[in-house]
């Protein structure tokens, strides 16, 4: 609104009614001037010939009987009223008499009698003459004028003067005092419009009760409003309290995976991951919803797992539930989430999808370990046999025009070793063995303990034929290297390695290869153990035993025990 | 109304008296004058005869009204207060007033421009000279 100073309506009133005062007295002037003039211009005019009507037979006479006498009386009476400036008097027999006031010649306005006998009508004697006297005529007509004038402005004047005050003291004044009154008022404020004292029942005395009553009723439903909304906000504070202090994580988000809105479990869980939720939800600095808001899926490590679930969610009506791990730098510090998504439409018709998310990192963890405890040895943290069949059938399946190689392996010494120092020395020399094997093959390779102090590894591989031979040596030569138990203790240990190899995936491959490698081993243990065996393409064993370290305890007891 | 009056009235001296006539001496050398002239004549206006001859009106106290009011139509109480007026002035005087038809006849025949009135049947026109009747 733009800036308009405000005009009190007393002062507008005042204006309003003095421009029609001056208006109507400008109006009344100008008609009762011309009015007034040209009565007075008649009246004088009437009186003139009411003049010439009394002097008309006295003048006759003297005319009659050529009195000059008599006919000067008559002109100097004429000249006596102020309305007269001059009068003529002449006979037809030659007499002529003129007077006047003054020696002006002016004849404006003559007024002429024709004289006739006082006897006869039909007689004329002669002619009377009567100059008006127009200055004092035109001064007594506007004198008369102004007079008019002056008395009808004073007229209006007061007029307009008591309108004013009348309406001033009726109407404006008490509607100003309402007015200023009311816009002083502030919003919930006790004041009140004052009550008129005198008892004036009309639409004033009404306007100010119905104002009061309006405030009042306002009052009363300001109130209400306010202590409804201090229960909406005390319910609202409540229910975000137990959204934001849910176990569960929640979220909502839009048809198009991007985050709605989300409770401050979910941020909680979140951060600790190093996430910061904010860069997911929707920046209200930009004015368009689907500009770069960063899909929800961005937090997930599998982000096509949680996008398939969502297009599932939409999809179906019903629950989906999954199980996700968070974008993380380190594995060790994944946090898993249980998640259940479903279906709804908010208000407006948008389809929307809300999540719950349980942190389920604990049991996760723990279902990992007892997995792993199952499928490892505890011992050595090899794979135990069922295991290694697995991962074995696992990758060969997938891979079935792989070469896979296997070797089975049995310790030559250990028996002694474990009796001569003690179980916590044979479980180490298992240990140190099984470190050993680790070492010798790619990380990708299969190591397992059987049980005892026999182990397998399966290397999947491509290479020559000679590949078998080189890993085989390298194993002997590796296992066969003294272990370091404490500072008192050495123990040295040779092994016996049986191999087998398929060609290419087939049933029971695991089986019979193991098969093929126990003979193969029973083959180097016969001929005197530590070296390996294979058998070559012309089904012949090949054993190759090595047999280069004087200093092998094992010998050294196989020579005591001869 | 005025005017009904007036007839009236002369209806009424119309039967009393029957016509008057203005003489004059009979040695005066006019035979008639107009009505008018007799007006002006007896009223102050003029003077004199229209040869120019001095003219002396005289009045005739019985047959005054009926005179004036067959010449003007005025009643004589209207031509007394004209005369009144005039006197005031002091410039004119009424014709002499003389008691009857002898003493005026007495100065008709002494008088050349005397001029008076009488009753039409007393008049002898061996001595005056009639100059106008009034009906």
């Amino acid at each position: 609104m733009p800036e308009t100073r405000f005009r009190s309506l007393h002062h507008k009133l005042l204006f309003s009614i003095s421009i029609v005062a001056v208006l109507l007295a400008v109006i009344s002037s100008v008609l009762a001037y011309y009015v007034e003039f040209d009565r007075a211009s008649r009246h004088t005019e009437k009186m003139l010939t009411q003049l010439l009507d009394t002097v008309e037979n006295t003048a006759s006479i003297a005319v009659y009987v050529n009195n000059e006498e008599m006919a000067k009386d008559v002109l100097n009476g004429l000249l006596k009223n102020d309305i007269i400036q001059g009068v003529k008097l002449s006979s037809e027999q030659g007499f002529y008499l003129s007077q006047s006031k003054d020696n002006s010649q002016n004849t404006d306005g003559k007024i002429e009698r024709q004289l006739t006998s006082p006897f006869s009508e039909n007689y004329f004697i002669g002619t009377l003459h009567i100059i008006p006297d127009s200055h004092f005529i035109q001064s007594e007509a506007m004198y008369s004028a102004m007079f008019s004038v002056l008395t009808s402005i004073a007229l209006i004047a007061i007029t307009s003067l008591i309108v004013y005050l009348l309406i001033n003291n009726n109407l404006s004044k008490p509607l100003e005092l309402i007015s200023n009154t009311l816009h002083d008022i502030k919003n919930g404020a006790k004041r009140r419009l004052p009550v008129f004292n005198d008892e004036r029942h009309d639409e004033l005395s009404r306007l100010t009760h119905d104002i009061n009553s309006l405030l009042t009723a306002l009052d009363a439903k300001f109130n209400d409003e306010h202590l409804l909304r201090q229960s909406i906000e005390t319910l609202e504070k409540n229910l975000r309290h137990s959204y934001d202090s849910a176990s569960a994580g929640l979220f909502l988000l839009n048809k198009d995976g991007k985050l709605v809105s989300f409770n401050n479990t979910l941020k909680v869980i979140l951060d600790k991951v190093g996430i910061n939720i904010d860069d997911y939800a929707h920046r209200s600095d930009f004015s368009n919803e689907n500009n770069d808001q960063t899909v929800f899926s961005g937090i997930f490590n599998d982000q096509d797992k949680f996008n398939i679930a969502l297009i599932k969610t939409i999809n179906s009506n019903q629950l989906e539930t999954l199980d996700i791990s968070l974008a993380a730098d380190e594995k060790s510090t994944q946090t898993w989430l249980h998640c259940l998504m479903s279906k709804s439409v908010n208000p407006s018709g948008d389809i929307q999808i809300e999540g719950v998310v349980f942190d389920i990192t604990e049991r996760i963890k723990t279902e990992q370990s007892i997995k792993y405890q199952a499928s490892h040895d505890a011992l050595t943290g090899l794979l135990r046999r069922h295991a290694a069949q697995a991962a074995f059938e696992h990758f060969y399946t997938n891979n079935k025009d792989c070469k896979a190689y296997c070797f089975l392996m049995d310790l030559d010494g250990f028996k002694w070793a474990n009796d001569t120092y003690g179980h916590a020395v044979g479980d180490k020399v298992l240990a140190i063995t099984a470190e050993r094997l680790k070492n010798s093959v790619r990380a990708t390779d299969i190591v397992s303990r059987l049980g005892g102090d026999e182990f397998l590894i399966i290397s999947f591989a491509s290479g020559l034929d000679g590949y078998q031979h080189n890993i085989a040596h390298q194993i002997v030569n590796a296992i066969q290297a003294p272990m370091n138990i404490n500072e008192q203790t050495t123990v040295s240990v040779g092994i016996s390695v049986g191999i087998s190899m398929s060609h290419q995936y087939f049933d029971n491959a695991f089986e019979i290869m193991m098969i093929e490698a126990d003979k193969a081993m029973y083959e180097v243990k016969r001929k005197g153990k530590n070296g390996y065996c294979y058998k070559g393409n012309d089904e012949a064993f090949k054993i190759n035993l090595i047999r280069n370290d004087s200093s092998w305890q094992w010998k050294k007891r196989l020579n005591t025990a001869v | 109304m005025r005017r009904i009056i007036c007839y009236l009235l002369l209806l009424v001296s119309a039967n009393s008296v029957a016509d008057i006539s203005v003489i004059t001496n009979i040695n005066n050398g006019i035979d008639s004058v107009s009505r008018q002239k007799v007006q002006d004549i007896f009223m102050g206006r003029s003077r004199s005869f229209p040869e120019g001859n001095f003219a002396l009106p005289l009045d005739l106290n019985p047959l005054r009204s009926e005179f004036y009011f067959k010449l003007t139509g005025r009643p004589v109480e209207q031509i007394n207060a004209y005369w009144a007026r005039i006197m005031f002035s002091g410039q004119a005087s009424p014709p002499t007033m003389l008691p009857d038809e002898q003493t005026l006849l007495k100065t008709i025949r002494e008088n050349t421009g005397a001029i008076g009135y009488i009753d039409s049947n007393h008049v002898d026109k061996t001595q005056v000279r009639v100059l106008f009747i009034l009906k």
